[in-house]
């Protein structure tokens, strides 16, 4: 009995000890990896002086690449700086984690945002304006097209640096075109020519749809802004916060809805859903002869498509001069983790995104375009172009497009919602349940109602 | 003496500790703050505004948009729960009769079960799809399965019925093995028929674990969320909309944490609800 006792003492003894050892060792072990890391790193910053900033993208595949290029680019350019770049989901995997470092510490120093999350940024506090960086190294902020910046500009002040930017335009499948009697180089510019050659597509058989478009809130704040309309009320919520929509004020949002309601009941047209990559599917397979996309998935229609594709301005409602295409994509923002020394080093980097190398090597293995003009004046860029004259629409698009605030887009903080409403409200318009006008109804109340929840909850 | 029993008191809480911990950081904090959030407006960045007491309760039931996804998610849990345990119940019928290749088809059948919800719901979107899916060429149809408000959550639960088919075998086909056979022995000898046997011999002696799927299908269809976000975001027109993807919609696309948590507390008192069912219920199944 006794000696029982004593094995299971010395039994606990022994594995107490190996309990203590494991925790140690582990530590220990910790402890001199951190100790080696800090050591290389330590000493490489003493060397050289390297300031190390960290950089969030929501960049993947041929994109994702296109982005390490760049940050490798920069990282070699000089050698006073270290960005390390992290992927971190799509954009909506990246605003929720960048919540939660905002409350709990940790934020990157540059973070990649997508456009509809410029509200929420410049509300946050947490965001260094990029515009108050430009005197430190005599930025040249006429570099980067106004129609560009001016979406990304909150109380007359530029918040963030454009960084992959694009615009919607027009697709379509030249083949299909000329088995139609159509003429191949001549797409359509308005929704009646859209109507008139879908509906001639379909009786010559050349293809079973004529146009299609995905149902997706972007497109329908792209046809606001191409009648020279505003979405929300305060000048698109840029004079000051908005309060209320606007598009069922002044009749933009009615027009559209009747358009697309139209253009579907003709049986010219299909609608593929929500899924934006649907549509696109639809188009590769020379299902849908003509659709609206961004111009992002150009590099990747051209790849995709065994037939040869040709591409468009933005059809427009109605023609009109104020009116063009709003521009999305994303930003570089800064965060302001309260480092002097990494501030600084983010706006070289950010600075950096915007020369016309960079833009111009970005642009060319993307199909977003550049946001700096000189971009486009380089050799290799101007070669490029030559070879796929498709890239020059998306920016002709934007050089015709009015710098006004149709144009610049609505800032709104509760632009996801609307997104999410607007399919609703066009699902339901699509099946017959709302009329064009009940469905604008709705949409308007909706958003209302959002929008007064999110100033009650932003006071 | 006294200094034990001392450590017998304190004993068995020692044990506990170490669970007691982990539930408390990871089940009980959330769940309280999930409470104190669902009486308070938030912020974009999920902070409290301001306590709104009961507003977001008022709101929530006066809101078309969640009366509609509670009534898409019962109208969705009728659907999948009947189908797949239906067809989970016959085919561990069929696949308990003393045929060849039985261990085959077992596997086959329970297979459904080891594939992960995206993935299915992928595999489905191509089946599906309007104009390139396998479903309509086999049909010869047109019908847009994905985004017709009228079929799509019928798409949703053929995903989901097909994934669920495997638990559902699994089980009932342990609980048929269980059945004793001296009871079919006796059946034949009156001359009971197929149907027969099963409806008075088959269904009463496996009634408990039918009751036991029941209650679990129900609750893991009214937890669905995967299928719905990969194929549909709720949509066409919210037809698909079910509670759990409304709540990840308010709190992560809308920046409405309150609403979204005393959301969550509906679902909560609905589910606690079903299981109290089940506790009362289940002395009344037949053992």
């Amino acid at each position: 009995m006794k000696r029982r006792k004593w094995m299971a003492v010395g039994l606990a003894a022994v594995m107490a000890l190996s309990l203590a050892a494991c925790g140690s060792g582990s530590s220990g072990g910790g402890t001199t990896t951190t100790a080696a890391a800090g050591g290389s790193s330590g000493g490489g910053a003493s060397a050289e002086g390297k300031t190390e900033i960290i950089f969030w993208h929501a960049m993947g595949g041929v994109n994702g690449e296109a982005t390490e290029a760049l940050v490798k680019a920069f990282n070699e350019s000089q050698n006073e700086i270290v960005v390390k770049s992290e992927y971190q989901g799509t954009y909506d995997d990246m605003i929720t984690k960048l919540k939660a470092t905002m409350q709990s510490g940790g934020m990157p120093d540059v973070c990649q945002m997508y456009d509809i999350g410029t509200k929420f940024m410049a509300d946050s506090g947490y965001a260094i304006p990029v515009e108050d960086m430009f005197a430190s190294t005599n930025f040249d902020s006429s570099s980067v097209m106004d129609i560009i910046t001016s979406y990304y500009t909150v109380d007359g002040k530029q918040m963030a640096m454009p960084f992959n930017v694009s615009t919607p335009m027009l697709y379509y499948n030249k083949d299909v075109f000329k088995a139609a009697g159509l003429d191949p180089e001549t797409p359509p510019k308005n929704f009646d020519e859209v109507m008139e050659y879908s509906k001639k597509i379909v009786e010559s058989g050349a293809a079973p749809v004529g146009y299609a478009q995905a149902i997706y809130g972007w497109f329908f704040e792209q046809q606001i802004a191409g009648q020279g309309k505003y979405y929300a009320n305060n000048e698109n919520g840029r004079k000051e916060a908005a309060t209320a929509v606007d598009f069922d004020q002044n009749g933009a949002g009615l027009k559209i809805f009747e358009t697309w309601k139209n253009l579907l009941d003709s049986g010219y047209a299909a609608n593929y859903g929500s899924t934006t990559a649907d549509t696109q599917t639809a188009f590769f397979s020379g299902q849908a002869a003509i659709i609206v996309e961004s111009t992002a998935i150009l590099k990747n229609a051209t790849n995709s498509c065994d037939f040869e594709v040709g591409t468009g301005y933005f059809p427009k409602i109605e023609d009109n001069a104020e009116g063009g295409v709003i521009i999305g994509g994303a930003s570089l923002w800064m965060m302001d983790n309260k480092d002097e020394a990494k501030k600084n080093a983010a706006w070289k980097f950010v600075e950096y995104s915007t020369t016309p190398e960079a833009q111009a090597n970005w642009s060319m293995s993307t199909g977003y375009f550049a946001i700096n003009p000189a971009a486009y004046e380089t050799p290799d860029m101007k070669a490029f172009l030559e070879e796929n004259p498709n890239f020059l629409t998306a920016i002709n698009q934007l050089k015709d497009t009015p710098v006004n605030g149709y144009t610049a887009g609505v800032l709104s903080g509760v632009a996801t919602e609307s997104r999410t409403l607007f399919n609703e409200a066009m699902e339901k318009t699509y099946n017959g349940t709302y009329t064009p006008q009940q469905a604008i109804d709705f949409l308007a109340e909706s958003v209302n109602s959002a929008i007064e929840n999110y100033n009650a909850s932003t006071k | 003496m006294k200094r034990k029993s001392f450590f017998r008191v304190v004993e068995p809480y020692l044990y506990l500790a170490p669970a007691m911990i982990f539930f408390g950081l990871f089940l009980f904090w959330p769940f309280f703050k999930t409470i104190r959030l669902s009486f308070a407006m938030t912020t974009p960045l999920g902070e409290v505004a301001s306590y709104i007491g009961l507003g977001n309760y008022v709101s929530i039931f006066t809101s078309q948009a969640f009366l509609n996804s509670l009534f898409v998610s019962f109208k969705y849990a009728a659907m999948t729960v009947v189908f797949s345990i239906a067809i989970g119940f016959v085919l561990a019928i069929v696949s308990n009769e003393d045929i060849k290749g039985t261990n085959f088809f077992r596997t086959v059948f329970a297979l459904p079960m080891a594939i992960s919800a995206a993935a299915a719901s992928v595999v489905f979107m191509f089946i599906f799809h309007s104009s390139l899916g396998i479903l309509n060429k086999v049909l010869g149809t047109n019908i847009g399965w994905l985004t017709d408000p009228k079929y799509a959550l019928i798409a949703v639960t053929i995903v989901t019925v097909w994934m669920n088919i495997g638990l559902n075998f699994i089980f009932l086909t342990a609980a048929l093995q269980s059945v004793p056979t001296d009871l079919y022995e006796s059946a034949a000898l009156e001359g009971a028929g197929f149907f027969a046997k099963h409806r008075h011999i088959t269904i009463p002696c496996i009634s408990p674990t039918l009751f036991f799927l029941l209650i679990i299908n129900v609750i893991n269809a009214l937890q669905a969320y995967a299928q719905v976000k990969m194929m549909t975001q709720g949509g066409p027109a919210n037809s698909t909309n079910v509670i759990v993807y409304e709540i990840y919609q308010e709190a992560f696309m809308n920046s409405r944490f309150g609403m979204a948590c005393t959301e969550s507390i509906i679902l909560f008192v609905i589910l606690m609800l079903l299981t109290l069912v089940q506790f009362r219920l289940e002395k009344k199944v037949t053992y």
